[in-house]
């Protein structure tokens, strides 16, 4: 039998678990509706395995639900911080297995998937022409190093490395690159 | 590292473009505490820019079975929430309804082989009535999928773009416009309106101060509604704007309740 104590503790921690949660599960599930597509693409596109793409879905949201109570609103939607999990994860599985250059080569090969519906595929083609627009509103050396980052995965050592410019010039492209695309997609608003 | 030093590798840093010890720099200064020099905001700002980029990805729905380990791995279980159907879903549903429609024409057929009795008659009937039902709701399905290739196809032309039709006053929801003004041709859809009982969406041209045109009505599609504007009210110059009203069944000749309005031109 547990004494009046210890039913006073385990409700205590009952508390304390549910405040370090800080979301309960149909919040994580709304935020999985939301955005889990542009989490899976966002792995699929730089490890090019439908299976390990999914593991990094998986791990993405179990960290947003380990972590949630330390998301601040101030700093960004979550589902920004979902794709920047997601995106970090899948860096580190391609770079643990050294084929960071191999996915940018392989990145015109995209994966048969099952369309998404009509509206959800309007909807996403209008924010991705925003995107596209600030993208090529970029001077091509930006771009493409932007593009080298993103899409390929590469670091500012290897985008030097590949594109033939000193590192400094590449880091200074990568930083004045951000910068417009900030101000671009603000000023289109989202 | 300093704050200055981070505000200068934010974007690398956002991108995921740092070696592994700079980035373990920024993380470790990051992580301090304090005070910060505008090095937190310039971080936010590049990883929402970062965060933005992927929108150029086509997205990717993971495999059913994925919400379901996250949710065992949770440890917890979530109340039953209605699923999605997808545009696979719907096919199946299709396939399953024609199916049965075969199979109760199959069964209409023998039974009138054997139909001797007035019970066998008025049963007969009825299963016609349900042959009728099931055939309509087939021929409800093919039109919604149709229109789905249609608009799909429309998509990928060139020339089309696409208009955000926003919500009036009072009013919730939103859509978008598949215009292409080169071909006379628009499809709207929504992912949130559901007409009430006895209602229905209809769709409206507008030019200048002239009155709305109506140019047809939403269906419901996988996923919500959709409708193809009138090619006929699109020939010319592009209008001014397209909306979407509440109507009794049937239509009005002018709109009733404006829910949905988008501006074309311009």
């Amino acid at each position: 039998m547990i004494d009046p104590a210890g039913l006073a503790a385990l409700a205590l921690l009952i508390l304390a678990a549910a405040a370090i949660a800080g979301m309960d599960l149909g919040e994580l599930r709304a935020l999985y509706d939301a955005c889990s597509g542009r989490v899976m693409a966002v792995a699929l596109h730089l490890l090019r395995d439908r299976g390990e793409a999914e593991d990094v879905v998986q791990e993405t949201f179990l960290e947003l639900w380990r972590r949630a109570s330390a998301y601040d609103p101030a700093r960004g939607s979550r589902e920004a911080w979902a794709v920047l999990i997601a995106r970090s994860r899948a860096l580190d599985r391609l770079r643990a297995r050294g084929s960071a250059r191999h996915a940018l080569e392989r990145a015109a090969e995209d994966p048969v998937v099952p369309p998404p519906p009509l509206i959800e595929l309007a909807e996403a083609r209008q924010l991705r022409s925003r995107v596209q627009d600030a993208l090529a509103m970029l001077p091509a050396p930006q771009r493409e190093a932007v593009e080298l980052a993103y899409f390929g995965g590469l670091t500012q050592v290897e985008i030097a490395a590949r594109v033939g410019e000193p590192l400094g010039t590449v880091k200074t492209r990568l930083r004045l690159a951000m910068e417009k695309l900030a101000a671009h997609l603000a000023e289109g608003g989202s | 590292m300093t704050c200055a030093e981070v505000v200068e590798l934010a974007g690398a840093f956002a991108l995921g473009a740092l070696e592994r010890e700079e980035r373990a720099a920024v993380e470790e200064h990051l992580a301090g505490p304090g005070p910060h020099q505008g090095c937190l905001d310039a971080v936010d700002r590049a990883r929402a820019t970062a965060a933005e980029l992927s929108r150029v990805l086509p997205e990717s729905r993971p495999d059913p079975g994925i919400w379901r380990a996250i949710e065992a791995r949770t440890g917890a279980t979530s109340r039953p929430q209605r699923a999605r159907i997808g545009p696979w879903g719907w096919a199946a549903a299709a396939a399953a309804v024609a199916a049965l429609a075969f199979l109760q024409l199959e069964r209409l057929e023998s039974r009138r082989q054997r139909a001797e009795s007035r019970q066998a008659r008025a049963e007969l009937q009825a299963l016609a009535g349900e042959r009728d039902r099931l055939r309509a709701e087939v021929g409800a399905l093919a039109a919604a999928g149709a229109l789905q290739g249609d608009a799909l196809a429309l998509l990928d032309r060139p020339g089309t773009r696409l208009v955000s039709l926003e919500p009036q006053p009072g009013q919730r929801g939103r859509g978008v416009a598949i215009v292409n003004v080169a071909e006379g041709r628009a499809v709207v859809a929504s992912s949130s309106l559901a007409p009430p009982p006895g209602k229905t969406f209809q769709l409206w041209v507008i030019r200048g101060a002239a009155p709305p045109r109506p140019a047809g009505f939403l269906q419901q599609t996988p996923g919500g509604a959709a409708g193809e504007v009138d090619p006929g009210l699109l020939r010319g110059p592009p209008p001014d704007a397209l909306a979407v009203s509440l109507e009794p069944a049937g239509g009005s000749p002018s709109p009733t309740q404006v829910v949905l309005v988008g501006k074309v031109a311009g």
